[in-house]
C-alpha cells in the first residue's frame, strides 16, 4: 500500500474515477442467444413464456416502421387492384370507360 | 398479472412445485446469472453450459430452499460461484477473457488498428479483473454489470453496506496499485452491444 501525502490525494481521487470509468466501460452486461434463454426454459419450465403483444410495449421506433410497413403494404394492394382492373378493361372482359366515354360523346354532341 | 409476483411469492409457490412460478424467477435472474459467469469464464459456450447447470441445480432443490431473509439471487450466485470454482479448478486451461468478439461490437465506425487497441487494453483489463479474489469479481460484476447499489450487493453478499463500500474501495485500490494498472490510456474502451 503505498503512502499519500495530502497534496497527493486529490490526484489520487481523479485516478480511481478514471479507473471506475475504464471499469464501467469494460464491465457490460453481455447479450444472451434467445435460443438458449429459450431452450433451457422449456427444458425447465415446459413450456416457451407466450409473448403477449401489445401496442404499449412496442417502442415508437417499431411503431412508426409498424405504421410504415401497413401504410406501403394498404398502396401495394390498391395499385394491384387497380392494375387487375385496368388489364381486364383493356382486354375487354370488363368496360369500365364505355359510360364515361357514351356521356362524353353525348355532351359533344349536345354542345 | 403473474408476473407482477414479487420474488418470496413467487419462490413459495416454485418450491411447492409450481413451475410457472419458477419460470418467472428464471426470467428475472437468467441475465444477471449469465453475466456474472461469462465475466468469470470469459467465453460464451460455457457461460452457457453454467448458467444452465445453475438454474438445473436451482430447480432440483428449490422444494429444500429455506427462506432465512436471504434474497434468492443470492442462493443462485452461490451455486453459480460454486459452479464457477469447480470450473477453474476442472479446467487448468488459461482462457482468454472476453474474445467473444461477436458480443464485443464496436458501435461506430472505426479504424481496425484502434479497435485492436482497445480490444486490447479491454482484454488486458478483464485480465487483471479475473485475478483478484472471488468476492471482489462478483463485487465488481454486480456493482458494474448489474448496477446495483451497496445495499443490494450487500444483500446479497451477506454484508453491511459499509462493507461493501469498504471492499469496492479497497478493490479500486487494489487494481490500480498492486495489479499496476496504466491509467494514461484513453478512457474510452468498446464494450459488448446489448
Amino acid at each position: 500500500m503505498k503512502f499519500y501525502f495530502p497534496w497527493q490525494k486529490k490526484n489520487k481521487f481523479v485516478n480511481l474515477t478514471k479507473l471506475e470509468a475504464r471499469l464501467d466501460a469494460v464491465l457490460q452486461p453481455v447479450k444472451m442467444r434467445q435460443e438458449f434463454i429459450s431452450e433451457l426454459r422449456q427444458n425447465l419450465v415446459g413450456k416457451t413464456k407466450k409473448q403477449k403483444f401489445s401496442i404499449k410495449n412496442v417502442d415508437p421506433k417499431t411503431s412508426w416502421l409498424i405504421f410504415g410497413g401497413v401504410l406501403s403494404s394498404i398502396m401495394i394492394i390498391f395499385s394491384g387492384i387497380r392494375a387487375v382492373i385496368a388489364l381486364l378493361g383493356a382486354i375487354g372482359l370488363i368496360q369500365l370507360n364505355k359510360k364515361i366515354e357514351e356521356t362524353s360523346t353525348n355532351t359533344q354532341a349536345m354542345v | 398479472m403473474v408476473s407482477e409476483i414479487n420474488d418470496e411469492e413467487a419462490l413459495t409457490q416454485a418450491s411447492q412445485g409450481d413451475r410457472e412460478a419458477f419460470g418467472i424467477l428464471y426470467d428475472r435472474y437468467i441475465g444477471r446469472i449469465y453475466n456474472y459467469i461469462y465475466y468469470r469464464t470469459g467465453n460464451q459456450h460455457d457461460a452457457e453450459d453454467l448458467t444452465s447447470k445453475v438454474f438445473s441445480r436451482a430447480m432440483k432443490h428449490i422444494t429444500k430452499y429455506q427462506n432465512r431473509g436471504v434474497p434468492f439471487s443470492a442462493w443462485l450466485y452461490r451455486i453459480a460461484h460454486n459452479l464457477v470454482a469447480n470450473w477453474h479448478r476442472d479446467n487448468s486451461r488459461k482462457q482468454e477473457v472476453g474474445l467473444d468478439d461477436s458480443f464485443w461490437i464496436s458501435s461506430d465506425i472505426e479504424m481496425p488498428e484502434n479497435i485492436l487497441v482497445r480490444s486490447q487494453e479491454r482484454d488486458d483489463l478483464l485480465k487483471i479483473i479475473k485475478t483478484l479474489p472471488d468476492d471482489r469479481q462478483l463485487l465488481l460484476v454486480l456493482k458494474f454489470v448489474d448496477h446495483l447499489s451497496n445495499a443490494e450487493i450487500g444483500r446479497i453478499m451477506d454484508r453491511t453496506e459499509g462493507a461493501i463500500k469498504s471492499l469496492y474501495h479497497r478493490t479500486l485500490l487494489a487494481l490500480r496499485e498492486e495489479k499496476n494498472i496504466d491509467l494514461s490510456a484513453p478512457d474510452q474502451i468498446n464494450g459488448p452491444n446489448e
